[in-house]
């Protein structure tokens, strides 16, 4: 029994870690805090891997749970004092297939507002749903850079 | 959306991955905690409804912030004698002392210390806003909860619980002290608390520390309450209607709680309590528990520092547009 909830551990962090692992440093732009936050993360969930029903998707949950982690971090006084997202930037090792503009791109949505951030986090491909035309402002906002930083 | 955005993202974060060295802290951080995992599930619903709740501090007219939330220790311990404890366990480079017990009937204060054992001082931020809050030390001691409840075997903790980590005197030594807040209905004979994650910003690194162990302490329950216990027993209506019976205020070590139940079914939403002391101040709730059976609320005198509550210093309790004299 435990030793299959230490395999289910190994599983969650091989499929999900370095996803999860990119949503913290979008919503938190600190890899050291990131990391943490898939600890933090991954620990919930295996703790509460009898509680999960599977009524969502292992991502869809594991997302959700990792969303809170960043919030609270984001709630501490010394986080909210940080608000350099270049210092990312310059960390983030840029992927031979990247382009030009994608820099740019991903400096506008890292200096946007936590809130618009989250709704970032809220899309398709972090929470393996779709972006839902039934909610158009979140759909808007996390396909849009011009919100508030 | 924008497939644009979204593939520009994917692109330029696709290099980043979880590093092998934090996939391994998790794994060992696991391994600590197995077997610790059981949980009844009644139990388990009994401790969701008793989440302590962080309620109205921004209100007009309460209190003023003071110095800090020693000055209320001091206050206490100038008139009271603790029950010495002398606990200590250590994990993964930290130790906890639990030191001594301040306990009362429903409520008890663990006073201890949190230290690093390489002896570095341990440089929490810490928290020095006065218009917003007093000064504390930011670091965050979570207790495993479930095993709690495992290791005591009781139903009856519902209420406020939680850490309070006190300003840092000297940022030069290995460690900084807290007070943590116990409840029980009614205290078993021996009572487990168990520590399982510390976590705060270390000014030196500029960067949050954590760490996932296993400081569990058992210690007897052998104190002589030191609550003073105003019964109240009424029944109060406010003008929307809302019948509300208050039982009892106990006067504890550090704070001081109500205890109530709202008698309306219809409506529970929880009105503002606040409670009006002779020398013209107000203190606010600090957090509240409690189900349906019950609801306790903590005014905040220890968290603001304002020394010692008893009963002789206080005016009044004010529910919603009810006042309800305590004075003679």
């Amino acid at each position: 029994m435990e030793n299959d909830r230490q395999e289910t551990l190994v599983r969650l962090i091989e499929e999900h870690g370095d996803r999860l692992y990119r949503l913290c440093l979008l919503l938190l732009r600190d890899p050291h805090l990131a990391e943490d936050a898939v600890q933090d993360t991954m620990l919930k969930a295996w703790r509460g891997l009898e509680q999960f029903k599977q009524r969502a998707s292992e991502k869809t949950w594991l997302t959700a749970i990792a969303v809170n982690v960043c919030r609270d971090y984001r709630r501490l006084y010394w986080y909210r004092k940080r608000l350099d997202s270049e210092e990312l930037l310059e960390q983030l090792p840029a992927p031979p297939d990247a382009e030009p503009q994608d820099d740019e791109v991903l400096r506008q949505v890292l200096a946007l507002a936590p809130k618009y951030r989250d709704h970032c986090a809220d899309r398709d491909h972090y929470y393996g749903g779709r972006c839902s035309p039934s909610r158009p402002s979140t759909a808007s906002r996390c396909c849009s850079t011009t919100g508030r930083s | 959306m924008d497939d644009k955005l979204k593939r520009a993202i994917d692109r330029r974060m696709a290099g980043a991955a979880l590093p092998e060295a934090s996939k391994a802290r998790i794994l060992q951080a696991a391994a600590r905690r197995k077997g610790r995992n059981v949980m009844k599930a009644k139990k388990k619903a009994i401790l969701v409804m008793a989440a302590a709740l962080l309620l109205i501090s921004g209100c007009v007219g309460v209190a003023l912030y003071h110095d800090s939330a020693r000055q209320t220790m001091d206050d206490w311990e100038q008139e009271h004698n603790s029950t010495p404890l002398g606990l200590s366990q250590s994990f993964d480079g930290y130790t906890i002392t639990l030191d001594e017990i301040y306990g009362g009937s429903r409520s008890a204060y663990l006073k201890g210390t949190v230290s690093r054992d390489d002896g570095k001082p341990l440089r929490a931020e810490q928290v020095n806003d006065p218009d917003t809050e007093p000064t504390r030390t930011q670091m965050n001691l979570v207790t495993d909860d479930w095993s709690m409840i495992e290791a005591n075997d009781t139903e009856g903790c519902g209420g406020a619980s939680g850490p309070h980590v006190l300003p840092d005197t000297d940022r030069n030594d290995n460690k900084v002290e807290f007070i943590y807040h116990m409840y029980f209905e009614e205290w078993p004979e021996e009572y487990t608390i168990a520590f399982e994650r510390i976590s705060y910003v270390d000014t030196d690194l500029n960067r949050m520390q954590l760490f996932y162990g296993d400081w569990t302490f058992t210690f007897p329950v052998e104190w002589e309450p030191v609550d003073e216990i105003l019964p109240l027993g009424q029944e109060v209506t406010l003008e929307d209607g809302k019948v509300i019976y208050l039982e009892a205020l106990y006067f504890e070590p550090l704070d001081v709680r109500l205890d109530y139940r709202i008698l309306s079914e219809n409506d529970r939403i929880r009105p503002a309590i606040y409670l009006q002391l002779k020398n013209g101040e107000r203190l606010v709730t600090f957090y509240g528990g409690g189900s349906d059976d019950g609801i306790t609320y903590h005014f905040e005198s220890f968290n603001r520092g304002m020394g010692h509550i008893g009963i002789d210093d206080v005016q009044a309790l004010i529910i919603g547009d009810v006042t309800v004299p305590i004075a003679e």
